[in-house]
């Protein structure tokens, strides 16, 4: 594991750009007015798909930046952090916050 | 690094990602206002909210940022996305009729561009449109609207005077107003909010000018402005 410590804090940004991608596509409207994801019109499942991005997010970013905090031998362990760890913290807290405001908790 | 060191720095930077999303954005603060539903017979109210026929992912993100609100805090409320091929105004009508027939306090909330609403209340007997307690209009220079709205009954009418950022203000505002806040302590703080996001958005953008884009939007209160939610 230690070995590809990198591999993973790679793939956790990854992860962010498809989640965020992702997201966006789910929300568009066709023509015709309705929800190309129905999906997404119901705020229950709203609720589970951000929880489960939030949650998921936090997770990735939390376990990259303890494998690079633990086993980065320089000072570039900060960057990859900010890079990488960093935008996944970021997208998790967003959708929590979003989470939260759709309970009207915030 | 030990693991016990990387374990705390981790869990610090996950706090730290949340605390830096509110406050790039808002304050860190939980419900604290009395649920809509304890309420007695003569302070139930109602409210009644239309969103125009904007890009879908925008009504979409309007009504699920403001039905949970209104949920939480009215005893009755109706919300509307209008439709290119359909304006609700039947339906809207109705509604609000119904509520204004059935509540002493009924708040409107137009999420709308540049829009005449009014002119379809206009159609609700006079009497009834007395009910009327607050109409929020998120419509570019809509406040020149103020003094019709205040005539049809309305207690306060808040409104933006030019090409607006209505959007972040409203995104500030129902969340203090539903906090029982006056209306003028909830404006003065969510024309603050505004501020300090289109302050950030400059950051990335040299097109937005912050300081006339804050002109055009800070939002004006017409009538009551100590009302209170």
């Amino acid at each position: 594991m230690k070995k590809y410590y990198r591999a993973l804090a790679v793939c956790t940004l990854l992860f962010q750009v498809v989640v965020v991608i992702t997201l966006y596509k789910m929300i568009e409207v066709s023509d015709t007015g309705q929800y190309e994801f129905p999906f997404m019109a119901s705020r229950t499942n709203v609720l589970i798909l951000l929880s489960s991005i939030s949650a998921f997010s936090f997770l990735l970013g939390m376990i990259s930046a303890w494998f690079i905090l633990r086993f980065h031998k320089s000072h570039t362990k900060w960057l990859w952090i900010l890079l990488c760890s960093f935008p996944a913290l970021f997208v998790g807290a967003l959708c929590l916050h979003f989470v939260l405001m759709l309970n009207a908790w915030v | 690094m030990s693991r016990l060191a990387a374990t705390i720095i981790t869990t610090l930077l996950a706090i730290f990602s949340y605390y830096l999303v509110t406050a790039c954005t808002d304050d860190i603060f939980l419900n604290a206002s009395p649920n809509g539903s304890t309420n007695s017979d003569s302070t139930k109210k109602a409210a009644i909210a239309i969103r125009d026929a904007a890009p879908g992912y925008l009504q979409w993100g309007t009504e699920h940022f403001t039905v949970p609100y209104l949920e939480r805090y009215y005893d009755e409320w109706h919300y509307f996305n209008q439709a290119p091929n359909d304006n609700q105004k039947a339906d809207f009508l109705g509604a609000l009729t119904r509520a204004l027939k059935k509540y002493k306090s009924v708040d409107l909330y137009l999420l709308a561009h540049s829009n005449y609403y009014y002119s379809w209340v206009k159609e609700i007997k006079p009497a009834l449109r007395k009910n009327l307690r607050l109409v929020y209009n998120s419509g570019c220079e809509n406040i020149a609207q103020g003094r019709t709205w205040l005539k049809l009954g309305a207690k306060s009418y808040i409104g933006h005077p030019g090409r607006s950022a209505s959007p972040l203000f409203y995104f500030y505002f129902l969340r203090r107003w539903t906090r029982n806040a006056t209306l003028e302590d909830a404006v003065f703080s969510s024309n603050k909010g505004m501020s300090k996001l289109l302050n950030i958005g400059s950051i990335f953008s040299t097109a937005l000018h912050p300081d006339e884009v804050y002109q055009e939007s800070a939002a004006h209160i017409l009538g009551n402005s100590l009302l209170r939610f």
